[in-house]
């Protein structure tokens, strides 16, 4: 399952991917931060279920959101 | 004696006069109380009231000014009649004494007739009151595509048009005709991939992707850049190849797409709107995925959109093929029908979400349905789609009759088109512009105003381009027809724009 993971703006991208994979996470083999705003920045992350609520206890992780599937109309 | 029919004008207030008139209306025994009443002192000279037909109020001078209000689509107040007409009989001996009372007057009431056929010197035309029966195969585009359609085209389909059909209905001539056809604006399109067949001057290239350009002409991205063309043929492509190559249409690679939109939006201004015809075929439900794009309107994709929207760069949506009269074959339930069938970015109050009609004025059974699941009022438009473009007999991609370009996806492109053709006239339109012009003269289609079906209506070049003339003479410099000025943010001559 793919997640789309954000952090406040300005956190050391080395820091973030270690701790996603500490959480059991597939981090991307390049990986892309993506500025949402002035405040927020967002990375696309593949692993379990239960992200979501192992995010939510972990003060670096602002908010975790399903990274869907999309297909031509 | 003779009688005589006669229309009697009696002059005297009356307070909410559209509501009595309504009840009337609705009413024979109230029509005829009312009338009664009108004439109830001029029993004495035998005035019979001869009709149960609602007395009709006038209006002074003054308050017909107010009435300019009712061009709006909101109910406005009632208003207070000066006099009320009602039509009666009277014995002719008397109709000058009955014009002699106070605060009455007397009007001829004739009889009007159709005019004989035999004085109608029509040279070939119909009469009045006969049936008229076109011959398809040689009428006009606009005689049978009706605004008044409520019709569904459903499978089997109707057979698609040729491009000069659409053209014709879109009026794009009247813009062509001064020159303007699409040049100088890019269109991105967020897609499969655009062959280079089609003027693909730069785009987007991930890791593990494809590169802008490199595309088949049988992909669906290049249906849609022929759909851009239809209306715009001079205008320029970005490709950003999302629903191709690895982990192909997910939110996270749109993310980087809308990402790479913005980043070249920065640079040169470029690409100046984009065309969007993807999205869901199910959805989770709202409980077990609340953060999901199609329920959270701050889901990084969502706000990406908004971002590049606050750019200056219109964002048209496909409204999606999960309408619930004959939905596509992989639309799963949970995403069929009102609420459910336009969701995501596609229904964000910030993006335009294009239904699709036949060149009849149809709506294509498909076609999603409004409310969509983050703002209610989608769809916003209605474009065409099922006609010969990329698709079809002598098109690039070839084909039989049987193959055209279909779906909202089509839809969405044409529509983004006539934006791109508009924005090549009048270079400083904002997304705020493009959605008001494009609304504004929209042909409405089935109840007046918006509708969850096909929104505003259809989209029609001529119509556009005529308002923001007429705009522009009222006072608004900006909306002066003036072709885009070969500024600093252009995309440069040098590379392809790939980032």
């Amino acid at each position: 399952m793919k997640w789309l993971v954000t952090f406040k703006k300005g956190i050391d991208h080395g820091k973030a991917l270690k701790l996603l994979t500490e959480l059991g996470y597939q981090v991307p083999s390049q990986p892309r931060f993506i500025p949402l705003g002035e405040d927020e920045e967002t990375i696309e992350v593949e692993g379990p279920a239960r992200l979501p609520q192992t995010a939510r206890e972990n003060e670096n992780i602002l908010k975790v959101y399903p990274s869907s599937r999309m297909s031509a109309f | 004696v003779a009688k005589v029919q006669v229309l009697v004008e009696v002059i005297r207030p009356v307070p909410e006069a559209f509501t009595r008139f309504a009840a009337a209306g609705t009413s024979p025994r109230e029509a005829v109380t009312q009338s009664e009443s009108v004439v109830s002192k001029l029993g004495d000279l035998g005035l019979e009231v001869v009709t149960e037909a609602p007395p009709i109020p006038l209006f002074a001078e003054t308050e017909r000014a107010a009435f300019a209000a009712f061009a709006s689509a909101e109910t406005s107040p009632d208003h207070r009649a000066t006099s009320t007409v009602v039509a009666c009989e009277i014995d002719s001996s008397k109709v000058n004494e009955l014009a002699g009372r106070p605060h009455v007057k007397v009007w001829p009431n004739s009889r009007m007739e159709p005019f004989p056929r035999k004085r109608c010197r029509c040279g070939g035309q119909a009469a009045i009151g006969e049936t008229i029966h076109l011959d398809e195969s040689r009428a006009h585009p606009f005689d049978l595509a009706r605004s008044a359609a409520t019709q569904t085209d459903c499978r089997p389909f109707r057979p698609a048009v040729t491009l000069d059909i659409i053209r014709t209905l879109l009026a794009v001539e009247a813009v062509w005709r001064d020159g303007f056809r699409g040049q100088n604006i890019v269109v991105g399109l967020i897609d499969e991939g655009v062959s280079d067949f089609y003027p693909v001057i730069g785009g987007h290239e991930r890791p593990g992707g494809s590169r802008p350009g490199t595309a088949s002409i049988q992909s669906h991205g290049s249906m849609c850049a022929a759909d851009v063309l239809v209306a715009a043929p001079f205008a320029k492509l970005y490709d950003y190849p999302f629903l191709a190559g690895q982990d192909a249409g997910s939110s996270g690679v749109a993310l980087e797409m809308f990402q790479a939109i913005l980043d070249q939006r920065r640079v040169n201004g470029t690409p100046h709107l984009t065309s969007n015809s993807y999205g869901f075929y199910s959805l989770p439900s709202r409980d077990e995925e609340p953060n999901h794009e199609a329920y959270d309107p701050d889901h990084p994709l969502n706000r990406k959109v908004r971002e590049v929207i606050a750019s200056g760069a219109a964002c048209f949506f496909a409204a999606g093929n999960c309408g619930e009269e004959c939905p596509a074959g992989n639309c799963h339930s949970s995403a069929i029908g009102p609420k459910r069938s336009i969701s995501g970015a596609n229904s964000l109050p910030e993006t335009l979400a294009i239904a699709a009609v036949n060149s009849r004025h149809e709506r294509i059974g498909y076609s999603a349905q409004g409310p969509g699941t983050l703002a209610a009022q989608k769809p916003d438009l209605s474009a065409y789609s099922h006609f010969f473009g990329n698709f079809g007999p002598g098109r690039p991609a070839g084909g039989t009759e049987k193959n055209f370009d279909n779906g909202t996806s089509a839809a969405c492109p044409v529509a983004a088109g006539v934006a791109a053709l508009l924005l090549s006239a009048f270079a400083d339109l904002s997304p705020d512009d493009i959605r008001l012009a494009l609304t504004e003269t929209a042909i409405d289609l089935g109840p007046p105003g918006w509708d969850a079906n096909t929104g505003a209506g259809v989209v029609n070049a001529g119509a556009a381009y005529t308002w923001l003339q007429r705009r522009g003479e009222e006072g608004s410099e900006e909306a002066v027809p003036v072709p885009r000025p070969r500024s600093s943010k252009r995309p440069s001559r040098g590379g392809r724009g790939t980032t």
